[in-house]
């Protein structure tokens, strides 16, 4: 895994987050809280067991966001069993429109992946649903989950999955913990599939809104004011795109004072004509 | 190419809808109420967006022509613009639309005999004046014309009102629509070309300008009245052996009797906007350069923006009449791109 690759999974039951802690070798971090948390040893991918229902979805999620400090460019997947009308019991679909059904509100998730998995509609609401229909899938988490996540990071970046487990053949009640958690195991290619290309895009995130070694290193060794300080980012970011990154500190060295490293940034840059190339 | 199709429930049935969908056989359809559910939501990341936009299919109720401001471009007194699309196919890093949106999706309004009846009362209403109207400033005019058939439909409007004059500005080479019929007087193709190693590394996946230029000279051969746009004029090392090298090559093989106009403005942001649009790209050397702010605009040096203009009026006039060289004021263009 490469740097800034930052993953937070959330899962309703424990029984689906079994075969992803597994893959991630994940392991529960050791702090009481609201909701059991569990992180592999690079603290790249995080999870947390939600429990049924929106307000614990959404609640967890915040939580996994406070506790695991998860930068802005985090890619955030919720995966879990679902039940749809006409779906094949252990299909995977990519969710690309959830409504939520006590709100009315729709959501979008964007579909920037390129995947062959099935996609679909859901449908989130607040008691299980045996009226199956329309071609939907229904759960109790997914637009909370969607709706925080989309907050914390972007749309872009925020993948719903669910697996078809009951329907009018399948009975929900009938579903044990075994069978749950096959579903997600005999899913786990495909959705390792989705997030490593989530993945991609969260370190394309992190490229660009990380801020340069130099940037922090000017921070650390002279003080800056909080207008000072943004000065300071917009300058490094353009020094930056001059492909002049390696002589920044070597550039300010001998500034006295903050003020200094600006007005001789600002000179350098001010006066830098782009060289586009030749013809 | 595009795999996921948003369609308002209102146009679900219109022909226009059902032709662009039978083009997309294995896109999904997703239904919506209204097109703004799902286009520039907050929550939305233009520049991941762009790896993939989606298409919306929406219809357009109101606004479907405004009023340009005084300068904006070549032009009559009164001037308007419209789009038939919000969003671009290209994705060039100095444009407007980057810092305009939050959604990179496309949304195409398919009901364009709205625009077509809005342009009939327009043209009615000021009779016995001369106007000009603007295709493409929220998007291309023709970058995605074999889907949209925009200006094949739209053309004949204009063919009626030989007072009236209307421009698209593109840099697509997708010229088929004035392939198929015979050339309008009042009508001008306007190609935006910069030089090519700046078109290289900011122009991504438009067409080269050498096929820009192209494209210019058999329309202008066809007896199509063509628009060389310089604008914004970009500023580096050697700009000026840049931009004589491509006026030469734009003067030379595009014939001068053809040439409706030619027009350039400089690079300029909306202090907001500009701070949007280097957000999303930090490491854009076009943003690395002096820009400094100026009264709410983010623009090159005046002595830099003025140089520029200099050199390239001084050259358009070796080329062609003074008459049909137009700068683009700079407030009309800020005004325009903050709408």
């Amino acid at each position: 895994m490469g740097k800034g690759t930052a993953i937070r999974w959330v899962v309703a039951l424990e029984p689906e987050s079994i075969a992803i802690r597994k893959k991630y070798q994940m392991t529960r971090i050791a702090i009481s809280g609201p909701y059991p948390i569990f992180k592999d040893v690079a603290d790249c991918h995080w999870l947390t067991i939600s429990g049924v229902g929106r307000v614990h979805a959404a609640a967890a999620t915040m939580y996994l966001h406070q506790v695991s400090s998860a930068p802005p460019w985090a890619g955030w997947v919720n995966v879990g069993i679902a039940g749809h009308g006409a779906g094949t019991y252990g299909t995977l679909y990519l969710v690309d429109k959830i409504m939520d059904k006590s709100t009315g509100r729709s959501g979008y998730p964007g579909p920037v992946l390129s995947s062959n998995s099935v996609r679909g509609s859901l449908m989130t609401v607040d008691k299980p649903e045996t009226n199956y229909g329309n071609d939907l899938l229904f759960d109790m988490e997914g637009s909370a989950i969607f709706e925080i996540a989309c907050r914390l990071s972007c749309q872009q970046l925020v993948l719903v999955l669910k697996i078809v487990s009951d329907g009018p053949n399948i009975d929900v009640k009938k579903l044990t913990s075994k069978m749950i958690s096959d579903l997600v195991s005999n899913s786990i290619s495909e959705i390792f599939k989705l997030v490593g290309k989530l993945e991609i895009l969260t370190k394309k995130e992190y490229d660009r809104l990380e801020l340069p070694v130099a940037y922090y290193a000017i921070k650390k060794n002279w003080h800056f004011s909080q207008s000072q300080e943004y000065r300071l980012m917009h300058l490094v970011r353009r020094w930056q795109a001059t492909a002049q990154n390696k002589e920044l500190m070597h550039y300010v060295d001998e500034c006295k004072d903050a003020k200094s490293i600006i007005q001789k940034l600002s000179i350098k840059l001010d006066n830098h004509e782009v060289d586009w190339g030749k013809s | 190419m595009i795999d996921t199709i948003y369609i308002e429930k209102d146009v679900r049935d219109h022909p226009r809808t059902r032709s662009i969908l039978g083009r997309f056989n294995k896109a999904r359809h997703i239904p919506i109420e209204r097109y703004g559910e799902v286009f520039n939501k907050r929550s939305q990341n233009f520049r991941l967006q762009k790896l993939k936009p989606a298409l919306i299919l929406a219809r357009k109720h109101a606004g479907h022509i405004l009023r340009a401001p005084e300068g904006f471009g070549i032009g009559s007194r009164k001037n308007f613009y419209f789009a038939h699309m919000f969003n671009c196919l290209y994705d060039c890093r100095y444009c407007f639309l980057q810092g305009m949106y939050t959604s990179a999706n496309y949304v195409l309004f398919v009901n364009f005999e709205s625009f077509v009846k809005q342009i009939d009362n327009l043209i009615w209403r000021y009779p016995n004046e001369s106007l000009t109207f603007f295709s493409g400033y929220d998007c291309d005019s023709l970058a995605l014309e074999s889907i949209t058939g925009f200006a094949a439909h739209i053309l004949p409007v204009f063919k009626k009102f030989s007072s009236v004059l209307i421009e698209f500005r593109t840099k697509s080479i997708q010229i088929q629509p004035f392939e198929r019929i015979s050339p309008i007087d009042n009508c001008v193709i306007a190609f935006s070309l910069m030089p090519e190693v700046m078109s290289n590394a900011l122009d991504h996946k438009a067409p080269p300008i050498k096929k820009r230029i192209q494209a210019m000279k058999i329309l202008a051969e066809k007896g199509w009245k063509v628009g060389p746009r310089f604008d914004p004029l970009i500023h580096g090392k050697n700009w000026k052996t840049h931009y004589q090298e491509l006026f030469d090559q734009v003067f030379t093989t595009v014939p001068n009797y053809a040439i409706h106009s030619v027009s350039y403005g400089p690079l300029r942001f909306p202090l907001a906007m500009f701070r949007d649009i280097f957000k999303l790209y930090p490491e854009e050397q076009l943003f690395s350069g002096p820009l400094p702010q100026r009264d709410g605009i983010v623009a090159y040096k005046s002595e830099i923006e003025e140089e520029m203009a200099d050199f390239c009026h001084n050259n358009f006039t070796k080329f062609v009449s003074d008459t049909v060289v137009f700068q683009c004021t700079p407030e009309a263009q800020a005004i325009g791109r903050a709408k």
